[in-house]
């Protein structure tokens, strides 16, 4: 009688790579301060209806009036409080620049670990289409789109989605390669499991830390172009608050109510640096760690 | 005795000299003037099209000529006419043209090109809005009496003839040889780029005040914004138009100019009458009463406009109709729109923001009308998309220019291609053809006054204000003019450049 035996049931499972926890991210002095910051800005845009001094979209005085008792910040280029506006001037920054970051790493991840995980012609195909998106230039691409379909807040998202998706998609592709030939992976392919389950369970959360460097990255990048969108005109529509379209509406009045241009300008830098802030934490401290394993 | 080393210098300095001073003068003499227009990717070299925008007006300005024109203090001025003479009952005018007037391809303006231009013009297979500004027309009964004369036999009477082609819109044009469109206006064009640019020349031989400087670029910008900033950065010599509430920060540099002119054009909100719930008299006064004008004279214009009632027709030599001034009555616009069923109102507020003003206002109206319940959504769109659909949009920011008499007939009666408001009123129609008949000035004063408060009741006109007319340009521009229809950026007869 002869019996047969799976060998790979015999084979002892490799270790994985420690994977960097969200707790070992917050110990980080930066990625706190940066948290707080993003966290303190969007709480401000959500209760900025109870708390603005007032309507933000109601005049208040002349157009361009200094500060006063009245309007802290003075008004804007129809009278409106500055401060007010820039209160409610993130409320789309705050929802379409996370939303935005979150889509296009979750995408990007996504692409770039099928690619490197099947390799061949799926490799090339999904790469090849992501350097055809990181060569147009994404300005042209919002000019076009915007052009014809309106300025909606979904298509802003979709648009700095496909801006951003193809440089995470080269990062993490980058970052899974090696892995491949990591023992646990190599014995994962031997006992047959799945590639979608090798590819969620061995090699997305070895990439965990590259990606939560991304994510934050991609903030930063995602409240930029957004507000360059609407700077431009071709994001956020008057009447609404919105900080990049504030800069725009009221920089011509620069020389005389610099507030109104400012103000929005400083919220605009502290929501980029918080966004920035984690990705350099997150860095240094996924660096500490490699360097520990 | 010289020495060859210091000929050589003296020669080498003299050359050097000579050089410098040579292309200083050239540069003297191909002196260009810069004009920022927001452009229009739709528009076309020859003057009439089925819409129109203001790079178009500006490159008309410069590449032809109307029969009759407006004089900057508004009265009527013979341009490529000498005269115009009716019979006795109005309904055959005689035009003498005025002599020596010579097109762009060299030839002599004749006859022969105002039938033709107005025959084109009124062309049903063209589909022109200004046709039927001129509807009073027969183009049968156009004749040519010789190469100087021209005979308008109308099928009716129409007193208002000079008035009616002093229209902006209303230019002559000829065929060249090539059957390339020329005209006979103070430049000629080199190239052009619809929305982006047209590069012009200086035509010396032109039969009116000349420009002082040999080139004209008009450059077309997405924006209001973006012509304010290349005005202050230097791109731009004069903005055709800038956000009258960024005139005082503008004029906080030394190197720019303002010219102020009382204005016969104005942005102004328009909604279908003949459309629901517009078409509710209800709605119609409760869309009116929810205007603050005080408002948006202040802060939509910058304080540079006086209060508006809902009626066009600013600087007409006639006072005003004895009507009350519309004030904010927010309570009456909620109780109206109860009574109407609209209670909860909500449209779309549609503008190009082509002209200063237009956004500030949208917006401004847009919060004003949200006191009373009403969820008005502003919609920008670029030119072209704006104006594909000019008479479709439920509501929009319109705009008029020209006196009364044509600006109003134009906007407002039947069939008129810049009647957004699709307004017909029977009423309203019997004044407006009696107006065109009438000689009288206080007669035309009488039936004006009767006509305005039709409008300011039954119209779907809401006019908060008249601003004035502001150019702002650079310090280097000398001579530019005050005109009451808005002209003065790009009016250029005597304007010199100090490049």
């Amino acid at each position: 009688m002869t019996t047969t035996t799976d060998a790979s049931l015999e084979l002892p499972r490799p270790r994985k790579a420690r994977a960097t926890g969200l707790w070992r991210l917050w110990s980080s002095a930066q990625v706190r301060l940066g948290v707080t910051m993003l966290v303190g800005i969007t709480i401000l845009v959500i209760i900025a209806p109870f708390l603005a001094p007032h309507d933000m979209a109601a005049p208040v005085g002349r157009p361009y009036a200094p500060p006063s008792p009245e309007a802290w910040l003075g008004t804007d280029n129809l009278g409106r409080d500055v401060l007010s506006r820039v209160m409610s001037g993130g409320i789309y920054l705050a929802w379409m620049a996370p939303a935005s970051a979150l889509i296009a790493v979750s995408l990007g991840a996504a692409i770039a670990l099928i690619a490197a995980y099947y390799g061949g012609w799926t490799d090339l195909i999904l790469m090849r289409c992501m350097d055809v998106l990181l060569a147009f230039p994404g300005i042209l691409l919002t000019l076009l789109c915007v052009s014809i379909f309106g300025p909606a807040p979904p298509l802003l998202v979709t648009l700095v989605v496909l801006t951003l998706m193809p440089g995470v998609a080269r990062v993490i592709r980058g970052a899974a390669l090696p892995l491949l030939r990591q023992e646990y992976v190599l014995w994962a392919k031997t006992v047959g499991t799945p590639g979608r389950v090798i590819i969620t369970r061995e090699l997305l959360p070895n990439v965990s830390s590259p990606l939560l460097v991304e994510l934050g990255l991609r903030l930063s990048w995602s409240v930029a172009i957004l507000s360059s969108m609407s700077f431009i005109g071709y994001g956020i529509q008057p009447p609404a608050a919105d900080w990049g379209l504030m800069v725009a509406e009221n920089g011509n009045g620069l020389g005389i109510q610099p507030y109104a241009v400012l103000a929005p300008i400083l919220m605009i830098v502290l929501y980029t640096i918080g966004g920035a802030l984690i990705a350099e934490g997150s860095a240094r401290i996924i660096a500490r760690t490699e360097g520990e394993a | 005795m010289i020495s060859a080393k210091l000929r050589r210098a003296v020669a080498v300095g003299l050359m050097a000299s000579t050089a410098l001073l040579g292309s200083g003068l050239a540069a003297l003499a191909q002196a260009e003037l810069v004009l920022g227009v927001i452009g229009n990717s739709k528009d076309v070299v020859q003057p009439y099209s089925p819409t129109t925008s203001a790079s178009a007006e500006s490159l008309y300005s410069q590449l032809y000529d109307n029969l009759s024109a407006y004089a900057p203090d508004g009265a009527v001025v013979m341009e490529l006419a000498e005269s115009m003479v009716p019979n006795e009952t109005l309904d055959v005018w005689t035009v003498h043209l005025r002599p020596n007037v010579m097109r762009h391809d060299g030839k002599p303006f004749t006859a022969d090109d105002v039938i033709a231009s107005v025959k084109y013009m009124m062309d049903p297979e063209n589909n022109f809005i200004l046709r039927s500004q001129i509807d009073f027309v027969d183009p049968e009964g156009i004749r040519k009496v010789d190469d100087l004369t021209v005979e308008f036999t109308l099928n009716r009477p129409f007193g208002l003839f000079a008035n009616a082609f002093a229209e902006d819109s209303l230019m002559m044009r000829a065929l060249g040889e090539d059957g390339e469109v020329v005209g006979t206006g103070p430049f000629t064009l080199d190239s052009f780029t619809p929305g982006q640019e047209a590069r012009l020349t200086r035509f010396d031989d032109y039969w009116g005040d000349k420009p002082g400087f040999e080139k004209l670029r008009i450059i077309g910008f997405r924006d209001q914004q973006a012509v304010t900033n290349a005005l202050r950065g230097g791109q731009i010599d004069v903005a055709y138009s800038v956000p009258y509430t960024d005139v005082p920060a503008l004029t906080a540099d030394p190197r720019l100019k303002t010219v102020i002119s009382g204005n016969t054009s104005y942005p102004m909100l328009a909604f279908r009458v003949d459309t629901e719930p517009f078409s509710d008299p209800r709605v119609n006064e409760a869309l009116k009463l929810v205007v603050d004008r005080e408002q948006i004279v202040n802060n939509a214009f910058g304080g540079y406009a006086t209060v508006g009632n809902d009626f066009l027709g600013n600087n007409t030599g006639c006072a005003a109709p004895d009507i009350p001034q519309r004030t904010q009555d927010i309570e009456r616009a909620k109780a109206l729109l109860a009574e109407a069923g609209q209670s909860d109102l909500s449209f779309e507020l549609v503008t190009d923001g082509a002209f200063a003003g237009m956004m500030e206002m949208a917006q401004l109206y847009a919060q004003q009308a949200s006191q009373a319940g009403i969820t008005v959504t502003v919609r920008k769109l670029d030119v072209a998309s704006f104006l594909n659909r000019w008479r479709e949009w439920p509501f929009l920011v319109s705009f008029t220019a020209g006196p009364y008499e044509i600006a109003a007939t134009a906007a407002l009666l039947p069939g008129q291609g810049e009647n957004a408001t699709h307004f017909d009123d029977a009423e309203y129609n019997e004044l407006a053809a009696k107006l065109q008949v009438e000689g009288d000035l206080d007669k035309q004063c009488e039936l004006v006054a009767q006509m305005q408060a039709i409008e300011n009741e039954r119209g779907g006109h809401i006019v908060p204000a008249f601003p004035s007319n502001i150019t702002v340009h650079r310090d280097t521009v000398v001579g530019l003019k005050p005109d009451l229809h808005g002209r003065t950026p790009v009016e250029y007869g005597g304007v010199t450049l100090n490049k």
